[in-house]
C-alpha cells in the first residue's frame, strides 16, 4: 500500500514540515506504524496514512518544542524531602501557578467565544463527540460543524497570544 | 485594523478551516500542501493552530473542571485550583481509597468490552526497543526486556507482562483503551504515559492528559500529567510524586532521566535492563538519584550508579544488590 503511495507522502510532508529529510522520517515513521499495526481494510488507505502522518507529524513538532524550551534554561525545583519511598515531591510552585494559569486561560478563552462556535467547539473537544454527532444533536450539515470549529479555533488563537 | 493584521487574520481562519477537515475522508490533501506551499507564514499558522488544539484535547479534563469555578464565587484558592495541591496519598489494595483532600477519584465503569481481534504477543531482548501502531494512530513503544500482548480490536486492550511500555493514546471516546498490569488496569482517554512493572511493583508515569489506575471494578487513582503513581510494598501503597513531562519514558532515547528519584525506584529501571533483579538495602533505599543515566546494553548502568552515590554492588545467585558503602 505504501510503496504506490510513497512519492505523493513525500511530497506532502515535505509541504508540510518545509524540510524533505523531515519528510522522509514522517513517511518512514508512517511505514513502521501501518507494518505494525496490520489490522482491517481501509476505506481511504491514501487519507489514512496522511493522518496518520499528520499525527507523527505533530508529535515531532511538539517533542521539539519541548526540547527548545528545556535546552532555554528552563528548570524546574523540586522540594524534596528525604525519608522513605512514600516521600512526596511537590511541583514547584511557580510550575504549577503556571499550568494553572494556562488552564484557567484557556476555559477563560472557550467561554468568551461565539455562542454557536462555543458550544460546537465544546462538544467536540472537551465532550468528544465526533463532528456526525454533533451535526445530528444540533441539527445542522457537518460542514457547518466544521466551520464553527474553524471560527473557534481562530478566536482561541487570538485571545490566547 | 491595520493590514498586515487583517492578513494575520486570514491566514488563521485558514489554517483552522484546513485543520478541522483532515478527518474528513473528502480532505483536499493537494490542496492542503499548495496552500503550505504558498508562504511560510502559512505553516507557521497552521503549527500553531494544530499544536493549541492538540493541547486543548490533552487538557480537556482540567478545563471542564474550572467551569464550575468560573460560575461560583469563590474560583481563586479553592475548587479546582486545589487538586492542583501536592499532596500525598496512601492507597491499600483491600481496602477501598483513603484520600487526602484534593484527590480526584473516577469510578471504572464494569463494562467489559468486546473484542474481536487475536492477542499479539510482542517482546523484546535486551538491545531492542519496539514501535508499534494501533490501527487508530495511537502507538506504543516498548523498552528493552518488556513484554506485552495486544489486541488491537475495536477497543484496544493491553496485558503488560513485564518490563516497561510508553503509551501515546489518540483521543477517541469510542475506542477506549484498556491496559491490565496484574491486579490493576490502566484507563486513558487521549493521553501519552508510561507504564512499568516488575513482579512487584506497578508504575504509571503522565506526560500527557490523565489515565486512572485502578483495580478492576474498584474506584481508582486519577494520575494527571506531570505525575507518576507507584504502587508496591506489602501494603501495596500507591504514592504519587511529581514526575517532569519531559521526562517520562526518557527511555526512549537510550537515556534515563532522574530528578529527586528515591535509589529504591531507580532499582526497578536497572532491572529491566541489567535483566536481572536488583534489589537495594532499606538502608540505602531513600538515597537520591538526579542525573543522566546511559541505558547502552544495560550492562554498565550499574557501574554508573556506583559513581553517583555512596553505594556497591553486590552479586549472589545472579541477582544484584546495591548496599552502602559509608
Amino acid at each position: 500500500m505504501l510503496a504506490e503511495h510513497r512519492p505523493q507522502l513525500i511530497r506532502f510532508f515535505t509541504s508540510r514540515t518545509g524540510d524533505a529529510a523531515e519528510a522522509e522520517d514522517v513517511v518512514q515513521e508512517i511505514w513502521l506504524h501501518v507494518a505494525r499495526a496490520g489490522g482491517g481494510p481501509i476505506a481511504h488507505p491514501l487519507a489514512y496514512l496522511h493522518r496518520v502522518g499528520m499525527n507523527i507529524t505533530l508529535d515531532r513538532l511538539r517533542e521539539r518544542r519541548r526540547r527548545e524550551r528545556r535546552e532555554q534554561g528552563w528548570t524546574d525545583a523540586t522540594t524534596a524531602t528525604a525519608g522513605n519511598q512514600a516521600v512526596d515531591e511537590a511541583p514547584s510552585p511557580l510550575a504549577v501557578a503556571e499550568g494553572r494559569e494556562r488552564i484557567r486561560a484557556l476555559g477563560a478563552a472557550i467561554d468568551k467565544l461565539p455562542p454557536g462556535a462555543a458550544r460546537v467547539f465544546r462538544r467536540h473537544k472537551l465532550d468528544g463527540l465526533s463532528h456526525a454527532e454533533i451535526a445530528a444533536e444540533l441539527g445542522i450539515s457537518r460542514s457547518a460543524v466544521e466551520k464553527h470549529i474553524a471560527v473557534a479555533l481562530r478566536h482561541l488563537r487570538e485571545a490566547l497570544e | 485594523m491595520t493590514q498586515p493584521g487583517r492578513r494575520q487574520e486570514e491566514i488563521r481562519e485558514k489554517a483552522a478551516e484546513w485543520h478541522v477537515r483532515i478527518d474528513s475522508d473528502a480532505m483536499d490533501w493537494d490542496g492542503f500542501a499548495a496552500w503550505l506551499d504558498a508562504d511560510p507564514a502559512h505553516r507557521a499558522a497552521y503549527d500553531a493552530v494544530a499544536l493549541l488544539d492538540a493541547e486543548i484535547v490533552a487538557d480537556r479534563e482540567a478545563i471542564r473542571a474550572t467551569r464550575p469555578a468560573n460560575d461560583a464565587t469563590d474560583a481563586i484558592g479553592h475548587g479546582a485550583a486545589a487538586t492542583f495541591r501536592p499532596r500525598r496519598v496512601r492507597w491499600w489494595a483491600g481496602g477501598g481509597l483513603a484520600a487526602a483532600a484534593g484527590l480526584a477519584v473516577l469510578a471504572t465503569p464494569h463494562v467489559r468490552f468486546p473484542s474481536t481481534a487475536a492477542a499479539v504477543v510482542y517482546r523484546t531482548g535486551p538491545v531492542e526497543t519496539r514501535a508499534i501502531g494501533l490501527r487508530d494512530g495511537s502507538r506504543i513503544v516498548i523498552d528493552r526486556n518488556s513484554e506485552l500482548a495486544l489486541r488491537d480490536g475495536d477497543s484496544p486492550e493491553v496485558e503488560m507482562r513485564g518490563g516497561s511500555a510508553y503509551f501515546d493514546i489518540r483521543h477517541d471516546p469510542a475506542r477506549a483503551m484498556v491496559i491490565r498490569a496484574g491486579d490493576y488496569e490502566v484507563r486513558d482517554i487521549g493521553t501519552r504515559f508510561d507504564v512499568i512493572r516488575t513482579p512487584d511493583h506497578l508504575a504509571v508515569a503522565v506526560a500527557e492528559g490523565r489515565v486512572t489506575v485502578a483495580e478492576p471494578g474498584q474506584e481508582g487513582l486519577l494520575v494527571g500529567g506531570g505525575q507518576r503513581v507507584d504502587i508496591a510494598g506489602p501494603g501495596k501503597e500507591a504514592t504519587i510524586r511529581r514526575q517532569d513531562a519531559d521526562d517520562v519514558a526518557s527511555w526512549r532515547d537510550g537515556r534515563l532521566v532522574y530528578d529527586n528519584a528515591p535509589l529504591a525506584l531507580v532499582a526497578v529501571d536497572l532491572s529491566r535492563y541489567a535483566g536481572r533483579a536488583v534489589s537495594v538495602d532499606p538502608a540505602v533505599a531513600g538515597l537520591r538519584v538526579s542525573g543522566v543515566l546511559t541505558i547502552g546494553d544495560g550492562s554498565r548502568l550499574v557501574g554508573q550508579i556506583e559513581a553517583l552515590l555512596p553505594v556497591k554492588a553486590t552479586v549472589e545467585d545472579h541477582r544484584i544488590r546495591l548496599v552502602g558503602t559509608l
